[in-house]
């Protein structure tokens, strides 16, 4: 008859504490870390920009020097602070990963279980052992998961005006600035092929070569665009939905809806930067 | 806002500078296949179009550095944020560490009720082990 009681009262909160959930929020962390992480794939940079212009001057200077003696200092503190906006990013969804993770909190009852096995008292079937210990856990869960889910829920809202500065200027300096060196870069590639197209001391044969060379080069550059404008739509749906999330409520299925449209929208875009790499 | 003001507007520079020497090496090329200029005015023309093409780099490069006072702000607030954040888990720790040592002694508590020795021993080398995970 005890045993009755203790299972239905089982049921009876075992909706209620179902609610405390985090799973959406730790989905949402975790498509969005994911998300980030493609941009290691980027290999472009304004010390690479740098590097590669003093190169390709060089050569269409013929100089030969024993060290190649780039300046690219001022470049080097341009990818700094674009590494320091992006860290800022990831160290936040990083810290909600966690915050939201279900691993963070494991409660040792395994021993309550135990001493309860070790008191003789064998009427206890090792599965009922084994719940008595899951709706411990669980009810513990719910105490630390109501307080996690205020947490979370205050920081995003606290985070997003942040998130969207952060956000916006790293757009701002990929898509304006870093494609706008490239594009510099792939004047200065026309400009010197064609010249030497058209310079009579060629034959055709070196023209040909020349020809081939500037599209090769060609195909770098508009490779090195795609795959920028590949992370700039990643940091955009993660900045927009960001926005959306944090003025939602946590248990809805909005929130839920939303974090599946992100998850199948970033898994095209990670798709599109495979096809990229290959 | 001016320093916001400036960021974009050297960049959009840059995006002038670039589109004159793109037109200035289209009229040149066309000029020099035509022969209306001499080859000495065509690579002069060129030297001119480099000048207004490292003017546009040095702009965006420029534009790139100047990190307006909201966004430094920004990043100084969600910095806040994310340590406050770590705290949080921190704290989640504890209270981790915490509930594993009121699981402990709800055991030691059963085998006293027990009145069995062997199983109370066990259960207090179990709680001395807690106590010094919450001192590590």
């Amino acid at each position: 008859m005890q045993m009755m009681k203790g299972w239905a009262l089982c049921l009876l909160i075992c909706p209620f504490l179902a609610c405390t959930s985090l799973k959406p929020i730790q989905l949402f962390s975790e498509e969005a870390l994911k998300g980030l992480q493609q941009f290691y794939e980027l290999d472009y940079s304004f010390t690479k920009s740098c590097l590669d212009d003093c190169r390709f001057t060089k050569i269409s200077q013929y100089e030969i020097e024993r060290s190649i003696n780039c300046s690219c200092s001022e470049y080097e503190r341009a990818d700094t602070l674009v590494r320091d906006l992006y860290h800022a990013l990831t160290d936040y969804y990083d810290g909600l990963h966690r915050l939201s993770s279900g691993e963070l909190i494991r409660y040792q009852l395994d021993g309550t279980a135990a001493v309860l096995e070790g008191a003789n008292w064998n009427q206890l079937e090792p599965e009922q052992l084994n719940a008595y210990q899951k709706l411990s856990e669980i009810g513990l869960n719910a105490v630390a998961g109501k307080y996690r889910r205020n947490k979370v829920t205050q920081y995003m809202h606290e985070a997003d005006p942040h998130i969207m500065l952060i956000s916006e200027k790293l757009l701002f300096i990929l898509k304006e600035n870093l494609l706008g060196m490239l594009e510099i870069q792939e004047e200065s590639w026309y400009m010197y092929y064609k010249t030497q197209v058209i310079d009579p001391g060629l034959n055709s044969m070196e023209k040909e070569v020349v020809t081939e060379k500037y599209y090769q080069l060609l195909d770098q550059g508009t490779r090195i665009r795609e795959k920028t404008l590949v992370l700039i739509r990643i940091l955009e749906t993660l900045s927009s939905q960001h926005r959306a999330l944090s003025g939602m409520k946590l248990n809805g299925d909005f929130f839920e809806d939303g974090v599946r449209s992100m998850t199948n929208r970033l898994n095209d875009l990670h798709y599109a930067l495979e096809q990229l790499k290959q | 806002m001016k320093e916001r003001l400036d960021s974009t507007f050297l960049s959009e520079l840059a995006d002038d500078f670039l589109e004159i020497a793109k037109k200035f090496n289209d009229f040149r090329f066309e000029k020099i296949s035509q022969q209306e200029i001499s080859q000495d005015t065509f690579i002069e023309m060129g030297k001119n179009a480099r000048v207004l093409m490292d003017s546009a780099r040095e702009m965006k490069l420029l534009s790139t550095l100047i990190v307006e006072k909201e966004t430094s702000e920004a990043l100084v607030q969600l910095k806040v944020i994310n340590l406050e954040i770590k705290e949080t888990i921190t704290s989640l720790k504890q209270i981790q560490v915490a509930f594993d040592l009121i699981g402990g002694l709800g055991a030691l508590a059963m085998a006293i009720v027990e009145k069995d020795p062997a199983t109370i021993s066990d259960k207090v080398n179990n709680l001395m082990t807690l106590f010094k995970k919450k001192a590590g």
